[in-house]
């Protein structure tokens, strides 16, 4: 297991983010709470941005490429002084020119004025990127020259800020510049916000996010698509042990990623929610289905459409033994190929 | 013993004088150190509805279900009876105890039924995912005793039960123990207090030693007051509180609650045995609710703005870190069906003292996920999950791994967040 890898991981990153925004004891705590100590509350996870028509025309008539749909990967807010802090993890960081640059320009427009107008009335927003602590110094270089191009091509980008992840000794190390203490008030310039790292220990907290994603540690690809797997599973072992005999139980993939995420998914952007979909669908639906084909009557898969009935006490029992029983479900994790149909879960609810 | 309660009572009143009478009995038997007739007791019982997706259930309907034959007396008052067998073998269709509906989530059920069979009796209730017990937590009781027991006069006498059973623990000696001949013994103990009889059968088995503490202190509350809290800078298993006794404020005698939420009548009166289990039900129910409302992890509604989450996990500490064979056992045992923290998943391994599981409360069948470690154990709530989740995690965890925690939901110590309760708890009670 090699931490390093994990610090590149955008998935580990984001999910450090949210874990500092929760509240926890200064004695004891997974992740330093560094957000939540500064009053900043989560208010938007991965959710698709749509600028100002007055914005989407100034880029359309610019001839800068300019991403037109910026997806945060976090937004913080601290109600008191209404300033918000604008996330993108990124792995690495990247030049002026390349494709990369696009998005960026996106996400300095959107936490410009034009942030206020969309999200918050009247707040002030620091977008922050987040990358390993080596790359911090070209990453702030990369978002100046951007800056500057914008500003001579009459827009009014937002501050910006770099915030790098290192390993240093045994602890995860976030570290910051001055307009990040400009904006929040904080006197520090970095935190250990994970301790007791080990080369034998994966450092990652509990994963809040949900993502079809490939994980960082190599030695554990399939991480986040299991723990998608696991959570689904629990959700529909919740669901099935209240159901009862002659009464039928349908979901599709988008039904049980909604009551899985407690709502959140109707709010992700379209990429992630079409890769969630297809895991839950391939992996978990169509196992099921191939499994109780020709055992169960009342067991059928139409379309994205689960449907579950049993006709006698013992049908339950023998599909709940089952299906709390990881070896015997064998849920594939593998990441699927690449999907050709764009439109494959539209209207599959 | 069997005490046979009324059938057909006309009011709950009718049964109040059933149960003083049988109280005033009982304590008078008590007096005379001769058991006269079964304690009143009532098991404080949490209907779970899955908040949001399952609507909650009549208790009628949720007691019907179980198998009683319910007759209902008032509204919110209710008799069951369920097919009992006699000491000659014969079954009748018996009235066991009496259910009152506090509210839509809480029930008493009363009974006068023995110990053994109530308890056998609710234990198979709470098997189903409708109803759990209400979880008083050592901290819980910790508080009980120091906000008001404690305060309930010098002289009059208190009673503390203290268990600890280091379930999970394997010294490193025993680490490479042939697990399947001491799951065999476990198995058939965990369920049921092991008898004498049990134990010299076992004698000769290699089983390592683990220390397995109960305990019961009897005094003047001032003499306990000048000692508890030595006791338990000293030895960690006094911290793991499982019984407290709350003397009357009327009279004799006093009112043991246990952990599982049994509080048993041992004054002369049911009327104050009923007080004390509703003032102890508003303790509960303010305190359950303030967890959810901290630790619910989920959408935050009540701003338009938000779709992001809230919601705060809860963190427990050991003081020192579990060995490696102790820490596997308790992972591979906790998430077995019959095992005491009742809880399914399928742990995925971080490392080798690390595991996160993305699964479920198997009582209640709601989900969970949880970091276990060495060290502790970090647990999210997903929104609607009854927070009675929690309270029995903190409640198996102490009695059954650690006895020394330190526990936090989101930055508040646990043990702050029990002492919180509001001002109108009181314990007389008009309705």
């Amino acid at each position: 297991m090699q931490p390093e890898a994990l610090l590149k991981d955008p998935v580990f990153q984001l999910n450090l983010l949210l874990w500092m925004a929760k509240k926890q004891p200064s004695e004891g705590y997974c992740v330093w709470p560094l957000f939540s100590d500064l009053e900043f509350e989560i208010i938007f996870i991965e959710h698709p941005y749509t600028f100002p028509e007055e914005t989407r025309q100034a880029i359309a008539s610019s001839g800068l490429d300019i991403g037109m749909s910026p997806e945060p990967d976090l937004i913080l807010w601290r109600e008191g002084d209404n300033r918000a802090l604008y996330f993108e993890a990124k792995a690495n960081s990247f030049g002026a020119v390349s494709t990369n640059a696009r998005q960026a320009r996106g996400h300095l427009v959107a936490s410009g004025p034009a942030f206020s107008e969309v999200f918050v009335p009247q707040s002030s927003c620091l977008l922050c990127y987040v990358i390993p602590n080596e790359k911090r110094g070209q990453m702030s270089d990369c978002l100046a020259t951007l800056t500057d191009e914008l500003e001579n091509n009459g827009f009014e980008p937002g501050p910006f800020s770099c915030h790098g992840l290192s390993l240093e000794g045994r602890g995860i190390t976030y570290t910051w510049d001055s307009a990040f203490k400009l904006h929040t008030g904080t006197a520090q310039n970095q935190i250990v916000i994970v301790n007791d790292v080990s080369e034998v220990t994966d450092p990652s907290p509990l994963i809040l996010l949900f993502s079809d994603e490939d994980c960082g540690n190599l030695e554990d690809r399939d991480r986040y698509r299991r723990v998608v797997i696991e959570r689904v599973r629990a959700c529909l072992l919740c669901d099935l042990h209240s159901l009862s005999v002659g009464k039928t139980y349908e979901t599709t993939p988008e039904m049980i990623l909604i009551r899985t995420t407690d709502g959140l998914f109707e709010y992700w952007g379209r990429k992630n929610q079409k890769g969630l979909q297809r895991l839950v669908q391939e992996s978990i639906f169509k196992r099921i289905f191939d499994h109780w084909q020709g055992k169960q009557t009342g067991v059928s898969l139409d379309g994205y459409r689960l449907s579950i009935t049993w006709n006698m006490i013992a049908e339950k029992k023998s599909f709940l033994d089952w299906l709390e029983d990881h070896r015997r479900t064998n849920f594939a994790a593998a990441r699927l190929p690449v999907d050709a149909t764009p439109d494959l879960f539209d209207g599959s609810r | 013993m069997q005490t046979l309660a009324p059938k057909n009572p006309k009011d709950r009143f009718e049964v109040y004088r059933f149960f003083n009478g049988l109280s005033a009995e009982a304590r008078e038997g008590l007096d005379q150190r001769r058991a006269r007739v079964p304690l009143v007791k009532t098991f404080l019982l949490e209907h779970v509805a899955y908040r949001g997706n399952v609507q909650p259930k009549q208790a009628e309907r949720i007691f019907r279900e179980l198998g009683a034959d319910v007759r209902k007396i008032e509204d919110c008052f209710m008799g069951l009876s369920f097919p009992v067998q006699d000491e000659s073998g014969q079954t009748s269709q018996v009235t066991t105890g009496f259910v009152e509906q506090y509210d839509e989530r809480f029930f008493a059920y009363y009974t006068c039924e023995l110990s053994a069979e109530a308890k056998e009796r609710v234990g198979k209730w709470v098997l189903e995912p409708d109803l759990d017990h209400s979880w008083f937590s050592s901290p819980l009781l910790q508080a009980l005793w120091d906000l008001d027991v404690s305060k309930r006069g010098d002289d009059r006498y208190a009673k503390l039960g203290f268990c600890h059973e280091s379930k999970f623990d394997i010294p490193e000696d025993f680490a490479s123990l042939d697990e399947t001949s001491e799951e065999e013994a476990e198995e058939t103990s965990e369920d049921e207090e092991t008898t004498e009889d049990e134990e010299s059968s076992s004698e000769d088995r290699l089983k390592p030693e683990r220390y397995n503490a109960r305990f019961q202190m009897a005094d003047r509350i001032r003499e306990i007051k000048g000692a508890l809290s030595k006791l338990q800078d000293n030895y960690a298993p006094l911290h793991v509180i499982d019984m407290l006794r709350l003397p009357s404020h009327t009279g004799h005698g006093g009112h043991d609650l246990y952990q599982n939420g049994q509080i048993t009548n041992r004054t002369d009166s049911f009327e104050d045995h009923r007080n004390t289990v509703r003032y102890l039900y508003r303790i509960y129910k303010s305190i359950l609710e303030r967890t959810e409302e901290s630790a619910w992890h989920g959408t935050s509604e009540p701003h338009a703005l938000r779709f992001g989450t809230k919601g705060t996990p809860l963190i427990v500490n050991f003081p020192a870190p579990l060995s490696e064979p102790t820490f596997n056992r308790w992972v591979e045992k906790a998430f077995r069906k019959k095992g005491p923290f009742k809880l399914w998943g399928n742990p995925m391994r971080l490392g080798p003292t690390k595991v996160h599981v993305y699964g479920a409360d198997r009582h209640l069948w709601q989900p969970i996920n949880l970091e276990m470690t060495s060290r502790g154990i970090v647990a999210i709530l997903p929104k609607g999950t009854c927070g009675n989740t929690f309270h029995r995690l903190v409640t198996n965890i102490q009695r059954y791994v650690c006895p020394d925690i330190r526990a936090w939901i989101g930055s508040e110590p646990f043990k702050d967040m029990v002492r919180q309760w509001p001002a109108n708890v009181e314990e007389s009670d008009a309705a």
